[in-house]
């Protein structure tokens, strides 16, 4: 048993190695989640405040493409009719007094 | 349950394997280096400063990310690469000096396999996943 001991000692300190590497420079404030969770998730707050939470099948959205870092081009259909938007996910807000922050109309046309 | 725990030879094999580990992994880790210059240096001073200086203002530092210091060199290892999301962007992953650190590597440069020694050079930015990157303005597979 003492050797089953060492040698969970030993791989223990191989867990913490790679770990205390991983981490140390780390910013422990910056654990964002994926650019394209975060502008579907943006894209589904969007979706509710243009007021198609409540209309089921006539309503969706859909990321259409990434323009560039931090900015997507979204598809948001709200009973049957359809626009696309830009949204800057640096700077989208829904507590804006009058209205959505950071989303803007575009074509949904790709340009580069 | 305790017959299977009671190998005394078989956890002495597995100790040796797991101490074999653990010396690979500090010898891994141990290699190389990270210089961060955290400021820019003052003009009179320049026979103070290592020769990779001149390197940081070879190119133009990027502005969507929040800058961590003026410039850094990583010499280590390439422990993964990916593509994107930039049609020529690529990033690795760089260890060495027990530290890993984002290398975003210029534009056209060859993608260094798994295990290459690299020395990067260039500003030090904080990556959109939280570590720290260094744009690459000068890249040497060793």
């Amino acid at each position: 048993m003492r050797w089953l001991g060492i040698t969970l000692c030993l791989l223990g300190a191989c867990v913490g190695l790679v770990a205390w590497i991983y981490l140390r420079d780390r910013d422990p404030g910056n654990w964002q989640l994926p650019e394209r969770q975060l502008a579907a998730a943006d894209a589904a707050r969007t979706l509710v405040a243009f007021g198609g939470d409540d209309c089921g099948r006539d309503c969706a959205v859909k990321l259409v493409d990434r323009l560039y870092p931090h900015h997507w081009l979204v598809r948001i259909t709200v009973r049957g009719r359809s626009q696309c938007l830009q949204l800057d996910l640096a700077t989208f807000s829904t507590d804006q007094p009058h209205g959505l922050a950071g989303v803007e109309p575009s074509s949904c046309m790709v340009r580069r | 349950m305790h017959t299977a725990l009671d190998r005394p030879r078989l956890w002495r094999v597995t100790a040796v394997l797991a101490a074999l580990l653990l010396c690979g992994l500090v010898l891994a880790s141990a290699q190389g280096s990270l210089t961060v210059l955290t400021q820019r240096p003052a003009a009179g001073q320049p026979a103070a400063l290592p020769a990779w200086v001149g390197w940081c203002t070879r190119g133009i530092p990027r502005e969507d990310r929040r800058r961590l210091a003026y410039c850094a060199r990583i010499e280590g290892r390439v422990i993964d690469s990916t593509h994107g999301p930039g049609a020529l962007e690529t990033h690795v992953a760089v260890v060495g000096g027990f530290h890993v650190v984002l290398v975003r590597l210029p534009e056209g440069a060859p993608t260094p396999s798994w295990g290459t020694h690299i020395v990067a050079i260039g500003p030090l930015f904080r990556a959109r996943d939280g570590q720290r990157e260094v744009q690459a303005f000068w890249l040497q597979p060793r």
